[in-house]
């Protein structure tokens, strides 16, 4: 035998169990004789749930009819509640209207008041301050403008003295410098204006001053 | 003598001097050693005045000359300008009249001068120049000028 005939024989093998294990089910569910004790308890237990299942039916219409009674009786009430209830809410939104109008009034008033006393209070105070900032402004300005005076006085009679010693200085260089600046100057307009009869003159004028002073006379 | 003199007429300074009796030498010897026998003129002196040189004391006589020109007397004369041949003829002859005949000058350039002169004599320096004045008269401008500057300062009181 090949492998396909021993597995197809082991399936009809397993198919031929599992048949006849079916059968006896059947067999023990529908077709096996029943006892009388257990016919009667089945007959029994069905009258048994019948009658539970008409007493419970009865008791759920009477419950389904007690609450709608008890639904619209609520219903009648929370009308009549809400009806009580709106009327007290119009009364006390009158009356808390009223009363707050009374008081946005008495505080409106309260601070005009409060308005016109701060009014004249700030006006007051800012006089006074003004008039306070104004004697310490002049005090201050009083106070810097001698500072400033007394500075500027020291200040300029130092530059003063600075100057005139600068001054001095420089005229005391001029006086020292003065014979060297007019001998360069003299020499400079002398090189450029003397002709030659000029110079000629001028040492003859020399030598004569020379000779008056006995420095040529007989010394060579 | 009357060659040296005529020369030291003609001539103020001892460069002068001794470059004549160089031309004269030259000329000299021309006259004496020329092929020509002509004398050449010297177009400087007078050929009268070197006529009586011969071969033999023409070097005696210039020798002498040079050693008479170096030691005649001289004056350094400092100008701020240097004079031409007219001016310093002049002013040779002045101090040769003032001073000693034979005196020569020996010029020298000196722009600090400004005008006037100074001289060197015997070692010692003379100035007469402007320049001079000036510093003479130093005391007597600082005066003026301490003057000037208290009468400004009484003119801005």
């Amino acid at each position: 035998m090949n492998l396909p005939s021993i597995i197809y024989v082991i399936i009809l093998i397993n198919l031929t169990v599992l048949l006849a294990g079916l059968c006896y089910l059947i067999y023990q569910r529908w077709l096996a004789p029943q006892s009388p004790e257990l016919a009667r308890a089945k007959s029994q237990s069905g009258v048994i749930i019948h009658d539970a299942l008409h007493e419970a039916n009865k008791v759920l219409a009477q419950a389904q009819i007690e609450g709608l009674k008890v639904v619209a009786k609520e219903k009648l009430e929370s009308k009549y509640l809400e009806e009580k209830f709106q009327k007290a809410l119009e009364g006390l939104s009158s009356d808390l209207t009223k009363q707050l109008s009374l008081s946005v009034e008495s505080a409106e008033k309260d601070y005009e008041y409060f308005l016109k006393t701060l009014e004249t209070t700030i006006a007051k105070t800012a006089s006074a301050n003004q008039e306070l900032i104004t004697a310490q402004t002049k005090r201050f300005y009083e106070d810097s403008n001698k500072q400033i005076q007394g500075v500027l006085d020291v200040e300029l009679k130092n530059a003063k003295k600075v100057v005139e010693e600068y001054g001095k200085s420089r005229m005391k260089a001029v006086d020292d410098n003065i014979t060297d600046i007019l001998d360069q100057v003299i020499r400079e307009v002398l090189s450029l204006s003397l002709s030659t009869k000029d110079h000629m003159q001028i040492v003859f004028k020399a030598l004569e001053k020379a000779k008056k002073d006995n420095i040529l006379n007989g010394t060579i | 003598m009357e060659l040296f003199n005529y020369l030291l007429a003609n001539n103020y300074t001892k460069s002068g001097l001794l470059e004549s009796v160089r031309l004269l030498r030259q000329a000299v010897e021309k006259d004496l050693y020329s092929s020509d026998g002509k004398a050449q003129s010297l177009g400087l002196l007078p050929a009268k005045l070197y006529a009586d040189f011969t071969k033999e004391d023409l070097y005696t006589k210039i020798k002498e000359y040079t050693k008479k020109i170096k030691e005649l007397p001289e004056l350094t004369l400092l100008l701020p300008f240097i004079p031409d041949e007219p001016n310093l003829a002049m002013l040779t002859n002045w101090l040769r009249k003032e001073i000693n005949p034979s005196l020569v000058v020996n010029i020298k350039l000196d722009k600090q001068l400004g005008a006037g002169c100074a001289f060197i004599i015997n070692g010692v320096y003379r100035d007469y120049s402007i320049s001079n004045e000036l510093k003479q008269a130093n005391d007597k401008i600082q005066t003026l000028l301490t003057n000037f500057e208290k009468r400004v300062l009484e003119v801005k009181k």
